[in-house]
């Protein structure tokens, strides 16, 4: 067995349970593997390995004795730089917090740790998650492990490619929109976005507060739903944590009844997809039809055009919570002789593109007229939810390609800003339509990778209403057994 | 909605309010940039039209009242909580000060 690395969760598991495998020889094959690419692909901005092989040196020992092996004994994840972690440096991506070590567990942390779990090491992403390529990141541009010329998608770039890379088992995301899924879609791997509220917050920095969800990036679906059974469930250190009785979902996981309806929205087989994606999200419907699913095309809810509402919510919720950068409490920085300086000093370190988001974004919504114009953003949120409770009555759940194109080369953002052009600005609207809408409702998605286009991966996208993991999961599961897509892995 | 006109002294003026120094070339793409900023709420305004009777969604998880027991909890040590700060003093967090001695 030479590539322990390219192992799943569920069969790193197996082999170690069955003490085919040491957690030592998992870690190292890591390690090693970390070592032969990391220079290429640029997936990490802290590396944990020396404190990883010791927890592997433990675990070990424990094995040995016959002492109850936890469920994710011995297996090394990434987490995406935002989780902040005990004794291990949280940079969100940021020169802001360039000095910062964290000072507790998040709870998805706590609990994978809990579980048996390895941090591995801190993904790398855009600043404070603003972004979808890595390159707004102050310290790195991830490369895709598919092709190193192009991105791996944002914000949880570096989580999707250590994934895919073997540089982890599985790694941790979080997505405000499309910030788990599009970056898996890019990646070639399975990223699972869960109901708002099913996965705890505590401990994320925090940007857009009732939108963030943290959700698991895998190798295939079972064990996104494996993992999710360990992250998820109440927590009382968030106060929009849902009291519902978590499954073990992997163990419930299974082929779709015949007959399952699912909507096919017209909007997201515009030509303006382009054209490889479309061919293979069709070529994904036709086997999905070969197992009994019944197709039906729906139309999306009456307001499409949702990234007004969303900048809305999003710009008023990051107001405040960017204002604690005070340099004070975290982040080490220099002393000044006033309080004025000391900020002014402190707060230059944002990036380009977070400075752009406070001094106009912000000011946008800083208005005296704001609280109506916030509070009109929330209503409308209702509306859509309503509509999109009508397309749930006559339909289960919702496919549609996860990004209307493949992995952008890289060189997308220069100096603060996109270099977005007529080619690229037509898939705006149609992320907009893919991610933001559902978003807003908080509902559950999954991208899982469904064939390739001009060499690069192209992700598969299952949405349902909230709580509808498992028929999520079902869904994505039935797809992935009858292709070996997620089979497939990049020559590094 | 009144079209408003965006100068550099408005640049100048946020720059100042919240915090973040800027440099001169920097403030002239600024102004187009928050010419921009504003005028999403153009559009948004558009849709407000569609509102009728709804209530507002504050969170997707629609949660209210959020209330836990009155029991103290353990928290971070004094050491752990102070150990991301540039100065300290018997357990505080000390920050410059605030106004500025002219003399």
């Amino acid at each position: 067995m030479k590539k322990l690395y390219d192992l799943t969760v569920l069969q790193a598991k197996e082999l170690l349970e069955e003490k085919k495998i040491s957690g030592i020889e998992l870690t190292e094959s890591i390690i090693k593997r970390i070592n032969n690419s990391e220079t290429k692909i640029n997936a990490f901005i802290t590396l944990s390995l020396e404190s990883a092989l010791k927890t592997a040196k433990n675990l070990d020992k424990k094995a040995k004795n016959n002492e109850s092996i936890k469920p994710l004994e011995g297996i090394s994840f990434a987490v995406k730089d935002s989780f902040v972690t005990d004794e291990i440096k949280t940079t969100v991506g940021s020169k802001i917090l360039e000095n910062y070590i964290g000072q507790y567990d998040t709870t998805v942390v706590k609990r994978l740790k809990k579980a048996g779990a390895i941090i591995i090491g801190k993904t790398n992403l855009d600043e404070f998650c603003l972004g979808f390529t890595t390159e707004t990141s102050a310290f790195k541009t991830t490369s895709n492990p598919w092709d190193l010329s192009r991105l791996p998608g944002g914000s949880s770039g570096g989580s999707a490619a250590a994934v895919i890379a073997g540089e982890c088992i599985f790694s941790i995301g979080s997505e405000h929109y499309d910030s788990i899924r599009q970056p898996a879609s890019w990646c070639g791997v399975v990223g699972l976005k869960p109901t708002y509220g099913l996965v705890s917050r505590y401990g994320i920095i925090a940007m857009a507060s009732s939108l963030e969800c943290p959700g698991p990036i895998t190798k295939s679906v079972k064990d996104a739903g494996f993992i999710l059974s360990l992250m998820a469930g109440f927590d009382n250190h968030d106060a929009n944590s849902l009291k519902v009785k978590i499954p073990l979902y992997h163990k419930k996981i299974k082929k779709i009844k015949k007959g399952m309806k699912i909507g096919l929205p017209k909007e997201y087989f515009s030509n303006d997809v382009e054209k490889g994606v479309l061919k293979q999200i069709r070529a994904a419907i036709k086997i999905l039809k070969t197992a009994g699913v019944k197709f039906i095309t729906i139309n999306l809810p009456s307001i499409k055009k949702t990234s007004s509402i969303f900048e809305v919510l999003y710009r008023a919720e990051v107001a405040s919570n960017l204002a604690r950068y005070d340099s004070i409490r975290y982040g080490k920085s220099s002393f000044e002789s006033n309080l004025d300086k000391n900020y002014l000093n402190y707060r230059e370190k944002f990036g380009p593109l977070i400075k752009r988001l406070i001094l106009t974004d912000l000011r946008a919504v800083s208005g005296g007229e704001f609280e109506n114009i916030y509070l009109d953003a929330l209503k409308l949120r209702t509306l859509i939810n309503n509509e999109f409770k009508k397309i749930f009555n006559t339909v289960d759940l919702i496919i549609g390609p996860m990004s209307p194109c493949i992995a952008f080369k890289k060189g997308f953002y220069k100096e603060g800003r996109y270099l977005g052009d007529n080619d690229t600005n037509k898939f705006r609207p149609i992320v907009d339509m893919i991610a933001q809408l559902p978003a807003l409702c908080g509902f559950p998605g999954i991208s899982v990778p469904c064939g390739f286009s001009k060499n690069m991966p192209v992700g598969l996208n299952i949405y349902g209403p909230k709580l509808s993991e498992q028929k999520i999961l079902n869904a994505a599961y039935t797809y992935e057994q009858l292709t070996n897509w997620h089979k497939k892995r990049p020559k590094l | 909605m009144i079209k408003r006109k965006f100068l550099i002294s408005d640049i100048k003026h946020i720059s100042a309010i919240y915090k973040i120094p800027i440099s001169f070339p920097e403030k002239k793409n600024f102004v187009t940039y928050l010419k921009n900023s504003f005028s999403f709420l153009e559009s948004f305004n558009l849709l407000r039209k569609l509102i009728k009777q709804n209530k507002p969604t504050h969170h997707p998880s629609n949660i209210k009242n959020v209330f836990r027991t009155d029991k103290i909890e353990k928290s971070l040590s004094l050491k752990k909580a102070l150990s991301n700060t540039s100065k300290q003093y018997k357990g505080y967090f000390i920050s410059p000060s605030v106004f500025i001695n002219k003399n």
